[in-house]
């Protein structure tokens, strides 16, 4: 194997007319305009905290924490307790989401056992499985109702 | 409970289940990645095996003409040893089955299955299954290009877990021409990536992408193989796999390459199927909710179906704040008492999107190991918060009485899908 080679990525790009890029452009850019302006109180709180005097606020606002905190509460609560669920799980299964080393492995299935569950002879899956070509014909209930199969590799 | 006491919920609920549930997936990208991706090494240069067991490879095609001979050119040029290839063409119209049987005199290792009438995906996986010869088996669809190394990080993870049934990939969106397929990148790291992450961590994943996918073939017996019922292939045997016993993990080193839709109408189909196939399967899982050993499963299932109830909340909210910009209305829609959500953002609908983009800028973090340049994509994450949870809720209130009505119906076929202009 060669590691080396490059992948087979490809990542294709149409050729847009300009004006849709623009138009994409422009729009994305209406939007980040959108959320910076019902944004605009916080980020001026944190504009005005960071500049001369540092940490302090100058003219910004202090915001009403108490009753952020109260209109948020119960959903942060919430989400805290899943969050540590989820972390009490990982930290739980970080053995096997960690797993580097080989494992005992399943028995594969055999011929006869994969036969048995989709209902065809050995033979017939036998001859399916060496074949190159193999066509399917269906009946009106949608089983299976004839294969035929051609060449072998 | 009173009316009064629901309308007080249903705001909570509107704005509180998808601000919890995204710290909850973002806690399980950060714990997926820092257990178990931290210490792997690039995924272009996955650790030596100390075996490599044969795999076939199963690529189900349904008028690919298009795309039949890169993608198996390209599966033929795959970094493993010991595979086979087997394209099924699905009652292809066009001339699949001739490109297919051209490129076994050239690609030694493919073998062709040609279904005498379109059957559908599950019928085509299960005759791809049928012929295949080997235990593990990886599956990809017939327009997706699987990275040189997907299929070795596959069978590593397979031979360090016995107890694994199936593995699902790492989906990358190869056409970036519009912003809506560049919205879907930006999607598949920040919704899709995190929520398999997080799943995994939980120890039950919701459904593998069909798209890159691998399995064992006796966990796949176990399962009842693919069920020719459903919609969506990929969830129904994600679920009989793990209610048969096996687990399903994400394995995020295996990459493929995918098309997907790049207009309004092919998004809408597609994302319409997934929703409708979603449903279906959640509802033919609801009797596993009485039994205490599939406990974990019931916790996927109430997530489901909590985003179906939100889905029809935020619809009925927004539906009646238009209804006040029609004066006569105005006096109908307060008599309900039923809260309505304005399509700007008020102070929660600001909290939802700055959670948004925090998540988004924390997934394509996690994913800038797999594909370097995927932290530009943030930049046109700022429509998402908006209109992709539209679409997502709209999908999900018109998938559910179709997935309803589709149980009674005997099997579904497929046409092809939308993958963009490329």
């Amino acid at each position: 194997m060669n590691r080396a080679e490059p992948h087979p990525r490809r990542i294709r790009v149409r050729e847009l007319p300009l004006w849709m890029s623009l138009r994409d452009i422009l729009l994305t850019l209406v939007a980040w305009a959108i959320i910076a302006y019902f944004l605009r109180e916080a980020l001026y709180l944190v504009y005005d905290y960071l500049r001369r005097p540092y940490f302090q606020l100058v003219n910004a606002q202090v915001p009403d924490w108490q009753g952020m905190w109260q209109a948020l509460q119960k959903f942060v609560i919430f989400a805290v307790c899943l969050v540590l669920w989820l972390a009490f799980w990982a930290l739980y299964s970080r053995k096997r989401l960690r797993a580097g080393s080989m494992k005992p492995q399943p028995k594969p299935l055999s011929l006869k056992e994969e036969a048995d569950s989709i209902s065809l002879p050995e033979e017939q899956l036998t001859r399916c499985k060496s074949s190159v070509i193999t066509t399917v014909f269906f009946d009106a209930q949608q089983r299976i109702a004839d294969l035929r199969v051609s060449g072998s590799k | 409970m009173a009316w009064k006491d629901i309308t007080a919920w249903v705001p909570a609920f509107c704005f509180g289940y998808p601000f919890v549930m995204a710290w909850y997936w973002m806690a399980g990208g950060v714990l997926h990645g820092w257990i178990r991706e931290r210490h792997e090494p690039a995924h272009v240069d996955p650790p030596k095996l100390d075996s490599y067991p044969p795999v076939s490879i199963l690529v189900p095609c349904h008028n690919e003409a298009e795309h039949a001979e890169e993608v198996l050119t390209t599966l033929a040029a795959i970094a493993y040893p010991n595979f086979e290839i087997i394209a099924i063409n699905d009652g292809s119209r066009d001339n699949t089955g001739e490109i297919l049987d051209r490129l076994t005199e050239r690609i030694r290792q493919l073998r062709v299955v040609h279904l005498a009438s379109n059957q559908g995906k599950s019928v085509a996986m299960n005759c791809g299954a049928m012929v295949s010869r080997h235990e593990i088996i990886v599956a990809t669809d017939g327009d997706s290009l699987v990275d040189r190394h997907a299929v070795t990080w596959f069978v590593r993870r397979f031979l360090c877990d016995g107890t694994l049934g199936a593995l699902t990939g790492n989906p990358r969106i190869r056409n970036r021409s519009s912003v809506l397929s560049k919205l879907q990148v930006g999607e598949y790291s920040a919704i899709v990536g995190l929520i398999k992450r997080a799943q995994t961590v939980f120890g039950w994943v919701f459904t593998i992408s069909g798209v890159i996918c691998a399995f064992r073939k006796r966990a796949l017996r176990d399962a009842g193989w693919w069920s020719p019922k459903t919609l969506t292939d990929d969830v129904q045997v994600t679920w009989n796999l793990q209610l048969a016993g096996w687990s399903v993990a994400y394995e995020p080193h295996a990459l493929c390459w995918i098309l997907m839709p790049e207009t309004l109408r092919g998004l809408w189909h597609q994302r319409l199927r997934w929703s409708e196939g979603g449903t279906q399967t959640a509802i033919l899982a609801t009797p596993y909710m009485l039994h205490r050993r599939y406990w974990r499963c019931w916790l996927i299932w109430g997530n489901y179906m909590l985003s179906i109830l939100w889905s029809y909340a935020m619809l009925l909210g927004i539906a009646l704040w238009f209804l006040l910009w029609i004066p006569p209305a105005v006096h109908l829609v307060h008599s309900t008492g039923y809260p309505t959500f304005s399509l700007l953002p008020e102070w929660w609908g600001v909290v939802l999107i700055v959670t948004y983009l925090t998540q988004a800028a924390i997934s394509l973090m996690l994913d800038s190991r797999y594909e370097g340049s995927s932290l530009k994509v943030l930049f046109w994450q700022a429509w998402y918060p908006v209109f992709f949870w539209m679409l997502q809720a709209c999908t999900a209130a018109v998938g559910l009485p179709k997935a309803i009505m589709r149980i009674y119906k005997p099997r579904g076929t497929w046409v092809s899908p939308d993958r963009g202009v490329v």
